[in-house]
């Protein structure tokens, strides 16, 4: 009876260092540059891999190369087309910051052109001359940035299995259109899938 | 077979008991449910009282995607698009997080009932939250939020995803309108026509759009789906909707077309899921049958084994009837020719024989997208039909 005594003990003993752990809460800092992918979906992974992609691949774009000064542009959104949430905002967000970092393109602030308009009209009013923005001084784009994320996915057919494997494909396009000619002077695609297995019976 | 010894026999004798208590104390906590009294209060259109029957804390945790469900179309009901369709996209993801089958509560379903296991709804009703969600997304005027739903119904709606269970024509057009708002209009068209296919003779205008005419589409949820414990009889072949015309400064603009009934597809999906559902009661009752017999035996006490059978086959074997309840019975859309300046149509519901059975003057939502205007209609009854 002791032995079992014993044995019982050191089990628990045992369980509990190895297993205390697991039943605290914790947080931890992870490194965004180490890819992770917790499932096959669309994740912030690939957001920062892809956009790193397109932005190296436009600032070593031709057309970029034969403009003598920075052109000046605006991005007009990216569309989701994929069937989850995905805030595009992100890939565009990213995608300015990394060419706008390096010098060779400036942007207009589209997204808060109505802020923009706002605060000159208070200033129009209420700032004295020497410190007043000037009113209809804005640049204009040269070139317009848009592009769209899709998504194909295919599943396991029906059968019996104890596991359903899915992939997922994404496919970002970006492109850059002349404003004034309505030409696309560069576009780029960066795609790729990933494959999960999910298990039909789990405990 | 050997004879156990005394102190097996009240081994036996505790669980038993244990057993019986567990089983009368699940069965007290079960009758009544932060879920019943949610309903009751949207049945009387009482729908601040409703949402706040519903507490996240009240519900236990195989229930969740069901409460998610209810308190969605309840929030959807009151005009709460933005919350309600959180609720509804934290079920949709839970519902994918399910889809994992657990042993371990599906061995206690063998035992129990099937109502221990995870709610996850079926793949109608699966497919009915994307669709309503797609609405709460084109009430305020999100059309890539809606076009993702849109996706979403696609892909249950495939053969893959969807089996032998009922298709569902409302959803189609859910699906298509949302694709047509963000311009991709091919694929719209197969949704139309697929929702076409499976509502022949309504006269469903499967073009979508008409290029240069203001239009308002109007989506119509209507009536109360089926209760939990609904049934239904042989060579049921579904009701009758009600006639629902649109008016326009009052003039009538068009009729609605009824594309989808809960009703049918509950009970179609009923149909589908009897047989298995019949075979698993009764290995279950069979497998209780041999629990209450060993015991018996072991303890030598009939009583025991009364017992035991009683708490088993009598208290523990209950359908399992949950069910999205707050869904609508109707799933209708209108498409009529609208003036550019539109800003508020009046609903008109009939009787089949053209009685007015109620109308209603709606101002909002009604969002617009170039030149259609887009509303979503809920009408809560003052009881099923």
């Amino acid at each position: 009876m002791s032995n079992l005594i014993r044995t019982v003990i050191a089990a628990a003993l045992a369980a509990g260092a190895a297993g205390c752990a697991a039943f605290r809460a914790r947080t931890t800092e992870v490194n965004v540059d180490r890819p992770r992918h917790q499932t096959k979906k669309y994740d912030y992974t690939d957001m920062r891999q892809i956009t790193e992609g397109v932005a190296q691949e436009l600032l070593g774009s031709a057309f970029l190369a034969r403009e003598a000064e920075p052109p000046v542009m605006m991005i007009a959104g990216v569309e989701n087309r994929t069937s989850q949430y995905v805030d595009t905002k992100n890939l565009t967000d990213r995608i300015r910051n990394l060419t706008f970092q390096s010098q060779r393109v400036r942007y207009v602030n589209e997204a808060r052109r109505e802020q923009l308009m706002k605060e000159q009209g208070y200033q129009a009013n209420n700032v004295t001359p020497e410190q007043r923005a000037a009113i209809g001084r804005q640049l204009g784009a040269k070139y317009m940035i848009t592009g769209s994320l899709t998504e194909m996915r295919s599943s396991s057919p029906r059968e019996v299995r104890v596991s359903r494997t899915k992939i997922n494909y994404y496919k970002l396009t970006i492109e850059v259109t002349d404003l004034i000619s309505g030409e696309i002077v560069w576009m780029t695609e960066k795609e790729f899938a990933r494959e999960a297995r999910l298990p039909l019976i789990g405990w | 077979m050997t004879s156990r010894g005394p102190a097996a026999r009240v081994r036996v004798r505790r669980w038993a008991c244990a057993a019986a208590f567990a089983a009368a104390a699940a069965c007290a906590g079960g009758c009544s449910t932060p879920l019943a009294g949610a309903r009751a209060h949207f049945d009387l259109g009482r729908l601040d009282a409703a949402e706040a029957a519903l507490q996240p804390e009240s519900v236990r945790e195989k229930d969740r995607v069901l409460f998610l469900m209810e308190r969605g179309a309840i929030r959807q009901a009151r005009g709460d698009y933005e919350n309600s369709s959180r609720d509804f996209i934290e079920a949709a993801d839970l519902i994918e997080r399910l889809q994992t089958y657990s042993v371990s509560k599906g061995a206690t379903s063998l035992v129990v009932n099937d109502a221990v296991q995870d709610f996850r709804g079926a793949p109608y009703e699966r497919t009915l939250l994307h669709a309503l969600t797609a609405l709460n997304h084109l009430a305020v005027g999100h059309w890539e939020n809606a076009a993702v739903e849109a996706r979403r119904i696609i892909y249950s709606l495939a053969p893959e995803a969807r089996g032998e269970y009922p298709d569902c024509a409302f959803s189609r057009y859910v699906a298509g309108f949302g694709l047509e708002l963000i311009g991709d209009s091919s694929n719209a068209a197969l949704q139309y026509r697929a929702a076409a296919a499976l509502r022949p003779g309504i006269g469903l205008d499967e073009r979508g759009a008409r290029a240069g005419d203001p239009e308002l589409v109007v989506f119509l949820l209507l009536g109360r789906g089926p209760a939990g414990d609904a049934t239904w009889p042989d060579g049921w072949l579904g009701g009758t909707p009600p006639v629902v015309e649109i008016e326009i400064a009052g003039r009538v603009a068009g009729r609605a077309w009824p594309l989808s009934d809960a009703f049918e597809l509950a009970a179609a999906t009923e149909r589908r899921e009897l047989a298995v559902k019949l075979t698993k009661t009764l290995s279950r009752i069979a497998l209780k049958e041999v629990i209450a017999t060993a015991v018996e035996k072991n303890t030598e006490n009939e009583f025991l084994g009364a017992l035991t059978r009683l708490v088993l086959i009598g208290l523990l074997e209950q359908p399992d009837v949950r069910r999205w309840e707050t869904l609508p019975r109707w799933f209708m859309v209108a498409r009529v020719p609208s003036p550019s300046d539109l800003i508020s149509y009046r609903v008109l519901v009939k009787w089949p024989g053209g009685g007015l059975l109620r109308s209603a003057e709606v101002a909002v939502p009604l969002t617009r997208r170039g030149g259609t205007f887009v509303s979503v209609y809920r009408e809560i009854p003052p009881g099923r039909y």
